[in-house]
């Protein structure tokens, strides 16, 4: 009988803690989440945020990669889903043991967001987050601005026909001018890393219709590209019209659109020969 | 007044004489460190991926919903969840705070947001089903009864007994959590921020309500939430068990409620009157974690009120019955 005694005391003393404790706890709780206090703090502030003032990553002898832009960063239209980025950081890997003393590979972020403009990319560049990721990485790779002049091959899908040659002429000089500032704004995040920027191809490339003016188009770009580049240290324009010109349909997956794993690969493989 | 608490004394002893509590133990210390491990390997396994870096991870995180957004098969209800996430990432990428700092106290924190609706809320049902059931199928509801007792009496000694255990369940449910989870993640993390206060309004974020809070203030809010909901559930299956003769049933009727709760919770958002049933206003600790309420018009005070409101009238419907009832088996 005496442990009975025993185990009402003991039951009804921690009982009656924790039910204080408990309903304390629910008052201060329902008080915090019912008449919120205002924390006098200026929402947007981002400049300020601790991951922006940091300091680019130190080299430390391995390539650190991030992939930043458009839907072809991302890899859309790749079944692996690896696109150019991951599988350029495969083909960067030691392949052999005779080049077992290269560089180490980490990749880092795939920061690439399917239908990004360049107006898009520069309100991305602000983040912190984002600023952080391209700090820490000493390969950039960037593909931006097919969505500028094509508005993601809605051209296509819509059945409006060929993407317009007075349609791309009006953008061409506001989304070069958005690029310039991109590409400084990436410098100024990291001054030191190695920035590939995949020029872009004509997925129009074998429908007669739209050859022409696509083709025009987008050389016009890739030529501003270029000369944007070739002016900028460390910056390298990976060409990739070529690759789709010839057999277009063989390299597209099935959007017509995006490259497929066999289109991804080959852009890597330049990528890649661009860097070493 | 010595006699009342008598024969709460006596409910009690009844009830830790049951086991039920010591099974309602046993099974948080089987199941904890089921799910640390669990927990441990999915953060070696980001760790591979990731390195070390929480900020790589969560800005990957941020832009994989991103790139959800623009998908034309993710439904809307979806997007502004996502859309809600991508604000409150960025929010503490922003102020360089790690929104998952592994520790005990974190495990502990999240362990209880996923148990708070079901896990529980099962717990109380364990011990709070039976209580008058029992008496009915023992037969001992006649030794009960004749004594010289107004009933009103015997039945709030059973309540009141209840709570004691609601408050002890919820609070050993937390210390076996951290106990357990500290010996595979550290005891450590009392003191990290998490920030509470995200207003919602539709899709957008309002941040200027935002507060940075310790995470043992986080916890004990928290627990005061979990336990509030636990108190409410106490008290229908309390009803339920004076309304059903048999316990089993009444342990069925309490878990299909909570159970249908759990779906609800996932589909009705275009039904908009269930926001009214008490199973789907379970998820309090979501509203400190700033995510979207289940269906539009919930707030924490409607929430409140609901479950109050239920409360309120299973506490009459229980006494009314149980003070009229013939007694005749």
């Amino acid at each position: 009988m005496n442990s009975w005694k025993w185990i009402w005391r003991l039951s009804a003393s921690l009982s009656a803690a924790a039910t204080l404790a408990l309903a304390a706890g629910f008052g201060y709780g329902a008080r915090e989440m019912m008449f919120p206090r205002s924390n006098g703090m200026e929402t947007a502030s981002p400049a300020e945020a601790p991951l922006a003032q940091r300091e680019p990553s130190k080299d430390d002898g391995s390539y650190r990669i991030a992939a930043i832009g458009d839907s072809l960063a991302k890899g859309t239209g790749d079944v692996t889903g690896q696109g150019f980025a991951r599988r350029t950081a495969a083909l960067l890997e030691p392949q052999s043991d005779t080049e077992k003393n290269g560089k180490n590979v980490h990749f880092l972020n795939n920061l690439g967001i399917n239908g990004m403009t360049t107006q898009q990319l520069l309100g991305e560049l602000e983040e912190p987050g984002v600023q952080y990721v391209l700090k820490e990485a000493n390969l950039i790779l960037l593909s931006i601005g097919a969505n500028d002049l094509f508005q993601g091959g809605a051209a296509l899908q819509t059945g409006t026909g060929a993407p317009a040659a007075d349609s791309i002429e009006r953008v061409l000089p506001e989304a070069e001018s958005r690029l310039e500032q991109a590409l400084d704004k990436l410098r100024e995040i990291n001054p030191s890393a190695d920035i590939v920027y995949v020029g872009l191809y004509n997925p129009f490339g074998d429908i007669d219709a739209l050859r022409e003016t696509g083709n025009a188009g987008i050389s016009k770009w890739n030529a501003a590209a270029s000369a944007l580049i070739a002016v900028r240290a460390g910056m390298t324009l990976t060409p990739t019209f070529d690759l789709f010109q010839r057999d277009t349909a063989a390299y597209l997956s099935f959007d017509h659109f995006h490259p497929n794993a066999a289109g991804y690969e080959r852009i890597a493989d330049r990528i890649v020969q661009g860097l070493r | 007044m010595n006699r009342f608490w008598a024969m709460v004394q006596n409910e009690v002893v009844k009830i830790v004489k049951k086991k039920r509590f010591y099974i309602v133990l046993l099974i948080l210390a089987v199941l904890v460190p089921i799910f640390s491990y669990a927990q441990m390997r999915q953060s070696l396994e980001r760790r591979e991926s990731y390195g070390s870096d929480w900020r790589l991870e969560v800005q990957q995180a941020i832009t994989d919903n991103q790139n959800s957004l623009s998908s034309d098969r993710v439904p809307q209800e979806w997007k502004v969840y996502r859309q809600i996430y991508i604000q409150q990432m960025q929010y503490y990428l922003d102020h360089d705070v790690n929104p998952n700092e592994p520790g005990g106290v974190t495990f502990t924190r999240e362990f209880i947001d996923n148990s708070s609706t079901l896990f529980i809320p099962l717990m109380i049902m364990t011990i709070a089903s039976d209580l008058v059931s029992s008496e009915r199928t023992g037969g001992t509801i006649k030794m009960l009864l004749t004594r010289p007792v107004r009933r009103w009496k015997v039945l709030l000694s059973k309540v009141t007994a209840l709570l004691m255990f609601v408050s002890l369940i919820v609070a050993s449910a937390y210390l076996i959590c951290y106990l357990i989870s500290g010996l595979f993640f550290g005891f450590k993390g009392w003191t990290i921020p998490v920030f509470t206060g995200f207003v919602l309004n539709g899709s957008d974020v309002d941040l200027s309500f935002v507060q940075a809070t310790p995470q043992w203030r986080y916890l004990l809010m928290q627990a005061g939430l979990v336990w509030f909901v636990g108190v409410v559930v106490a008290l229908l299956a309390f009803m339920v068990s004076v309304l059903v003769r048999s316990t089993a049933a009444s342990i069925v009727v309490m878990m299909a409620a909570l159970i249908s709760g759990s779906i609800l919770t996932n589909m009705a958002s275009a039904w908009t009157s269930a926001k009214y049933l008490f199973m789907v206003n379970l998820g309090l600790t979501e509203y400190l974690a700033g995510n979207p309420a289940p269906i539009q018009g919930m707030t924490l005070g409607f929430s409140l009120a609901v479950l109050a409101a239920w409360a309120a009238v299973s506490v009459i419907i229980s006494f009314l019955v149980f003070t009229r009832r013939d007694v005749l088996t």
